[in-house]
């Protein structure tokens, strides 16, 4: 006759007994110092985060640097294009006139100009004003928010 | 001829016992029109319909007697004496209904991590990347969690209760079924199980946008919520390479247990940000992401037989849900007014709301409470830092609570 320790059911019963969990006492030692560990984990893992992605952007930031360096010729030739373009294009400018307003308005010019292409007309840009006075978000980036919050 | 009519009425008889209306009691009535309750939040009012209608229908699915789709007792992980043996997985696939089989996603934690690579190939960290001081009102608003902990623990419930019901406040349905599921396991909660935490969450994060103004215009003035912020930096692709595998290692290393859920987060964020698996990327946040959810729901649901619901403990689950909630909020908004206090008004304190993880509703929220102040205002970019940092500290904060517990 086998034994009863040979019978695998008996011995798993036994051995492998599954216990309910056990669980720590709920007193107010307990409590606090779980609210005061689960804080100061959370806090301790996200500064953590924190300064490493302030570095990776200090890395970053100097990287770019070094490359607005090296493209500087690169810039120079391409300004020089852009000033041939102005001079086909009559803009009136009272708008303030710093190196990226002008290239804006000699692209937006310059599509104005294919568009009266299409239908056999001629446009002229005759000014550009500010809307107002008042320093504000541009344009565009309005358009952009707008595009980006109409989802939600 | 008098036979005919004795085996005809002998026929009905046994229709009418085998039939669910002989069996239908008051409370599977009750959680037959609570289900209706649902469906009609789902579908007329719109709160989190994807999810809500599925669990709604699981509701009726599960309450309809002898539909036998779903088998508690399966799960108890008790034998006939009352005494705790563990779930014998064997016999849930062997006997099990069709919800018992999908609830094994739910009481295995495969579904929430899963629900985490979908939200990571949606999720852009870029407001995060660009201000990362965000982190902080992240991670202010899991005090929430805490708190609740406090509560619960007061209210009367054990250790893995009230670490089930706290975790509501992180505002994040995936973590608190992931959470619950673990700490409720091995037959430690008579009263409440995974699927009462996953109704409570879901409820509640379909309520933020209710929940949340009036806390976040009480604690704040008119001038705090008026702050515009300056626009964020550009940020490069390969910081937001560098940041998902960053994270991943650093969460992994300090609080191991949060590995799964931030680990497949990050995973679907690099497949997005890599640019270079757009096929897995479709799959993922399309049709992965649907499955999982309808699975998920209606199982979820279905768990939720009257006699876990209709009682005082559930009433408890509510009830400090809508606190850990609250005070979740608070403390995001507080914090938020100390960094417009170290700032010098830099910062508008609302976003800190968003630091509960409920994606994208809770920036949502903290953009309509700023443009109701000023409709120039337009805070939803930078609510969206926080927001995120709200779903990687919830789970740390889900970690902290399963290695302590």
């Amino acid at each position: 006759m086998i034994p009863d320790f040979f019978n695998a059911q008996n011995y798993l019963n036994t051995v492998f007994q599954p216990m309910a969990k056990e669980l720590p006492d709920m007193n107010i030692s307990y409590v606090a110092a779980v609210v005061i560990t689960g804080l100061s984990v959370v806090f301790l893992s996200l500064v953590i985060l924190i300064l490493f992605i302030n570095l990776l952007g200090i890395f970053f930031k100097r990287k770019k640097k070094d490359n607005n360096k090296t493209s500087s010729a690169m810039k120079e030739q391409v300004s020089a294009k852009v000033e041939t373009v102005k001079s086909n294009v009559s803009a009136e400018k009272t708008a303030a006139a710093s190196d990226d307003n002008d290239e804006i308005i000699a692209v937006i010019s310059a599509a104005i100009s294919a568009l009266g292409d299409a239908d056999g007309k001629t446009y002229k840009v005759k000014s550009v004003r500010a809307v107002s006075s008042k320093p504000s978000r541009s344009s565009w980036a309005m358009a952009g928010l707008q595009n980006n919050t109409a989802p939600f | 001829m008098g036979e005919i009519i004795n085996i005809f009425l002998d026929t009905l008889k046994d229709l009418w016992f085998q039939s669910g209306l002989y069996a239908l009691g008051i409370k599977d009535i009750l959680m037959i029109l609570l289900s209706f309750l649902f469906m009609y939040l789902a579908i007329a009012k719109q709160f989190e319909p994807l999810l809500l209608l599925p669990i709604a229908f699981g509701m009726l699915l599960t309450n309809l007697p002898f539909a036998e789709m779903y088998h508690p007792e399966l799960f108890s992980g008790l034998n006939e004496a009352g005494d705790y043996v563990g779930i014998d997985y064997g016999a849930v696939l062997h006997d099990g209904g069709l919800l018992d089989i999908l609830y094994l996603g739910v009481k295995l934690q495969i579904y929430p991590p899963l629900i985490f690579l979908g939200i990571g190939t949606m999720t852009d960290f870029s407001a995060l990347i660009a201000n990362p001081k965000s982190f902080l009102l992240g991670a202010a608003a899991q005090a929430g969690i805490f708190f609740t902990f406090v509560g619960a623990a007061i209210l009367g419930f054990n250790a893995a209760e009230a670490g089930s019901i706290a975790i509501i406040g992180g505002a994040d349905g995936p973590t608190s079924i992931y959470v619950s599921s673990k700490l409720l396991a091995g037959g430690v909660s008579k009263d409440i199980d995974t699927g009462t935490i996953a109704l409570a969450a879901y409820t509640y994060m379909a309520l933020v946008p209710i929940i949340q103004p009036p806390i976040m215009k009480v604690l704040t003035t008119k001038k705090e919520r008026s702050v515009k912020m300056a626009q964020l930096r550009t940020v490069s692709k390969t910081e937001k390479l560098i940041f998902p595998i960053a994270v991943t290692i650093i969460i992994a290393l300090l609080v191991p247990s949060a590995a799964p859920l931030v680990g497949m987060l990050m995973l679907g964020n690099l497949l997005k940000e890599s640019g270079v698996c757009s096929r897995l990327v479709d799959t993922a946040q399309n049709a992965l992401m649907n499955i999982i959810t309808i699975f998920l729901g209606v199982s979820v649901g279905a768990t939720t037989k009257a006699d876990k619901i209709l009682n005082v403990s559930f009433a408890k689950v509510i009830a400090l849900g809508v606190v850990a909630f609250g005070i979740g909020t608070a403390c995001g908004v507080l914090f938020g007014k100390i960094m417009y206090k170290v700032t010098k008004g830099k910062v508008n304190p609302l976003i800190g709301s968003a630091g509960v993880s409920a994606v994208p509703m809770a920036a949502r929220v903290s953009q309509k409470v700023g443009a109701e102040t000023d409709p120039t205002n337009f805070l939803l970019m930078h609510a969206m830092g926080p927001n995120v940092a709200g779903v990687i500290g919830s789970a740390v904060a889900a970690g902290v609570l399963l290695s302590v517990i």
